[in-house]
């Protein structure tokens, strides 16, 4: 008796695959499980491995066909068995199936039903039974195939699936914690993505040279606990102040051009990213504001913002330099247009007048919104905050 | 409870209800004085004369329509069609007189008439003395159709079926009446009608059966289960009305069902079943109901034919087979 080869179902979204090339030929002998073919399914060209055992007698499909999974692909035979029988041609989409007619015992012609629904398709066979059960444990029936290949799919197959479906997730279960989103979290996921989706964005990135900034930093604190972040909000609320018609949020039907500089700071707490909102930046002076966002902080940490406290911004920055990340390009805090990646402070090899010296640099990213401004005017004024920070003496101009 | 034969239950039961009540009486061709061909009748003519247990002349129509008469008229008679293929010759006084009588009066009279007809084939007795016609009579309303199988379930069934007030057609198989089995002694003790019983328990597939195909049935689940598959057997015992809750529960609990009967299969009883629970109880199958039946030809006399035409356990086995193999 002919046996045959079947395109096995190796994944459970795979429907159907391309051959791509054959690792056996007719005559060749082969074991189950043995590797015998190579197709292309939806993931990746794989070999496929063999359902059944025997010699090859004929492939009954060629590279470059598109195969469903469960579909005949080779006929084998026993070792020394010979066939005269006709071979299993693979059958020509939209071209009728042979239509099989046995004689029962009653001596009437009784036709399968099966060869007159694949005429129409290739319907996989399911119980009633089968159906129901699939249903009510929430199982798709494509997940569902039968025991052996052609057969009809039966309640055994769907308690089956439904086991291998348990185990699977109980290994989930195990191996991992499921940690419920926070109402903060879901506001966060909800933001993050509203500005993805809404706002092109683009990221230029530029290295400032720190040495003057440093120089002017190490002074202030003489006065007061004056982190780098104050004097980057100063110098971004400056050079918005020179480029007044980019300190703008946008709205549904335009953007709004806003009159104060206020810089939201992202302040990393336990419950999670919180930025507090600097006010009036561009008429603030840096000891103003290192005492206000000192405020903030603290309260971002005690969880006491308010709301006010961290709404109203224009543009944001975000620093995470203090892990020794160099450059990235932060998204959007929408409806804002602007955010500043400020990236980690470090010394590296600069040429300075045809002379190599060390300098201790930083790399600033400004991610823009390309739906509301060129990367021309963004350009403009990620150089107009580099200089200012470069020389910082530059923002009593 | 003491071990009795089928022949013996029944006639038991002639006894106990002509002791019981005096317009119970007996009549069909060969009742009185011969006992009946069968000996189901013996013994009843000596004990309560020939008054009570009547020879009737070969009529089928005649006879039955005396009973019809009898019935209507405050007697309960217990008429006998020696041959369930000469129903066939009283059909207008049964499908027309006995089913619609007491609808038609608008239940001014009763009709408590038992026909005893002896059902199946075997050994030989050819096309027109081996018919088994139970599907015709289900096709009637007015009428109950009662099959039992086991020498307790004979005697109760045929006790029920004199106490009923409706026209009931008790259908013995010929084949059956040595059958053994134990039979209650109590003169009270009757078996419901429309009330079917697990005759085996299992879990695998459910076979729906009665008569004679209960044994074929056991047959064969007695030898399935040295391979593992556990059948469940219904003796139906009333064909009409049929239990189907029974029947339902049952395949609830395997979702494989197959009918077995005696009669030729199409348009048997298995045909009805089958497409009943199709309606009923679509959701509980996990593979097409199967029907196993008699070859749909006339019964051949010669015996080695007849058994090929007949269902046996190998064909119930290889149904079992089909259904399980969810081709």
């Amino acid at each position: 008796m002919p046996k045959y080869l079947v395109l096995p179902k190796i994944g459970m979204n795979m429907e159907e695959a391309v051959i791509s090339e054959w690792l056996i030929k007719p005559g060749d002998k082969v074991e189950k499980e043995q590797m015998v073919v190579r197709a292309e399914t939806d993931k990746a060209v794989q070999e496929l491995f063999a359902t059944d055992s025997g010699i090859v007698y004929k492939l009954l499909v060629e590279p470059g066909d598109v195969v469903a999974c469960q579909e005949k692909i080779a006929m084998l035979l026993d070792e020394g068995e010979e066939y005269n029988g006709e071979v299993e041609e693979k059958k020509e989409s939209g071209s009728p199936d042979s239509t099989e007619i046995r004689v029962n015992k009653e001596g009437q012609r009784e036709r399968s039903v099966f060869s007159v629904i694949s005429k129409t398709g290739k319907k996989q066979r399911i119980s009633p039974l089968a159906r129901k059960l699939a249903k009510e444990l929430n199982i798709s029936e494509d997940n569902l195939y039968p025991a052996e290949p052609g057969k009809r799919i039966v309640k055994a197959d769907v308690f089956k699936c439904k086991a291998e479906m348990d185990s699977c997730a109980q290994r989930e279960e195990e191996a991992s914690v499921l940690v419920p989103f926070t109402r903060t979290r879901q506001f966060i996921a909800k933001k993050m993505l509203d500005s993805v989706s809404h706002k092109p964005r683009v990221s230029l990135v530029t290295t400032v040279d720190c040495e003057k900034l440093i120089e002017v930093r190490e002074k202030l604190k003489k006065y007061a606990k004056t982190g780098y972040n104050e004097i980057i909000a100063k110098a971004c609320g400056m050079a918005l102040r020179k480029y007044p018609g980019m300190n703008c949020i946008t709205e549904e039907d335009g953007y709004r051009i806003m009159k104060t500089v206020n810089i939201g700071v992202a302040v990393d707490t336990s419950e999670g990213l919180l930025v507090p909102v600097l006010k009036n930046v561009e008429s603030k002076g840096i000891l103003k504001l290192t005492k206000e966002f000192g405020e903030l902080v603290e309260k971002a940490r005690n969880g006491a913002l308010s709301i006010d406290e961290m709404s109203g911004g224009t543009f944001s920055i975000s620093n995470v330099g203090m892990f020794g990340v160099e450059s990235f390009d932060p998204i959007i805090n929408s409806p804002e247009c602007l955010i500043l990646g400020v990236g980690c402070m470090k010394e590296c090899v600069s040429v300075v007048r045809h002379e190599m010296c060390i300098r201790t640099c930083m790399k600033l990213s400004l991610s823009f919104d390309h739906a509301v401004f060129d990367g021309a005017a963004a350009a403009r004024l990620l150089k107009e905050i580099k200089d200012l920070l470069e020389d910082p003496v530059m923002m009593l101009a | 409870m003491s071990i009795k034969t089928v022949r013996e239950a029944l006639n038991e039961a002639f006894v106990e209800e002509m002791e019981h009540d005096d317009t119970v009486f007996v009549m069909g061709c060969d009742n009185g004085i011969k006992g009946n061909p069968f000996g189901v009748t013996l013994g009843l003519a000596e004990k309560f004369g020939l008054e009570r247990v009547i020879d009737t002349p070969i009529s089928e129509p005649a006879f039955t329509g005396m009973g019809i008469g009898a019935a209507v008229t405050g007697m309960r008679p217990i008429v006998e069609i020696m041959f369930c293929d000469w129903v066939t010759l009283a059909m207008d006084q049964i499908v027309n007189m006995a089913a619609k009588m007491r609808y038609m009066f608008g239940g001014k009279v009763e009709m408590p008439l038992v026909l005893r007809v002896p059902i199946g084939a075997g050994g030989g007795q050819a096309a027109q003395h081996s018919q088994s016609l139970e599907a015709w009579f289900n096709h009637v309303p007015g009428l109950k159709v009662v099959a039992p199988y086991t020498p307790a379930d004979c005697k109760g069934l045929l006790k029920a079926a004199i106490r009923d007030n409706n026209p009931v057609l008790f259908l013995e198989n010929k084949r059956t009446y040595a059958v053994k089995g134990e039979v209650p002694e109590d003169p009270d003790y009757i078996v419901e009608i429309g009330k079917a019983s697990v005759a085996r328990e299992g879990t695998d597939i459910t076979l729906v059966t009665y008569s004679s195909m209960v044994k074929i049935c056991m047959q064969a689940a007695e030898r399935l289960q040295k391979e593992g598959i556990s059948c469940e057997i219904i003796d139906l015992r009333t064909l009409l009305p049929l239990d189907y809750d029974a029947v339902i529960r049952s395949l609830g609990k395997t979702g494989r069902v197959i009918v077995v009967h005696e009669a030729s299969k199409r348009g048997g009883m298995g045909s009805d079943i089958v497409a009943e629970l199709s309606e009923r109880a679509f959701d509980l199958l996990d593979a097409p109901p199967l029907r196993v039946g008699a070859l749909n030809i006339p019964i051949p006399y010669n015996e080695t034919l007849e058994a090929a035409v007949l269902p046996d356990a190998e064909n119930v086995i290889e149904a079992v087979y089909k259904s399980l193999s969810n081709g």
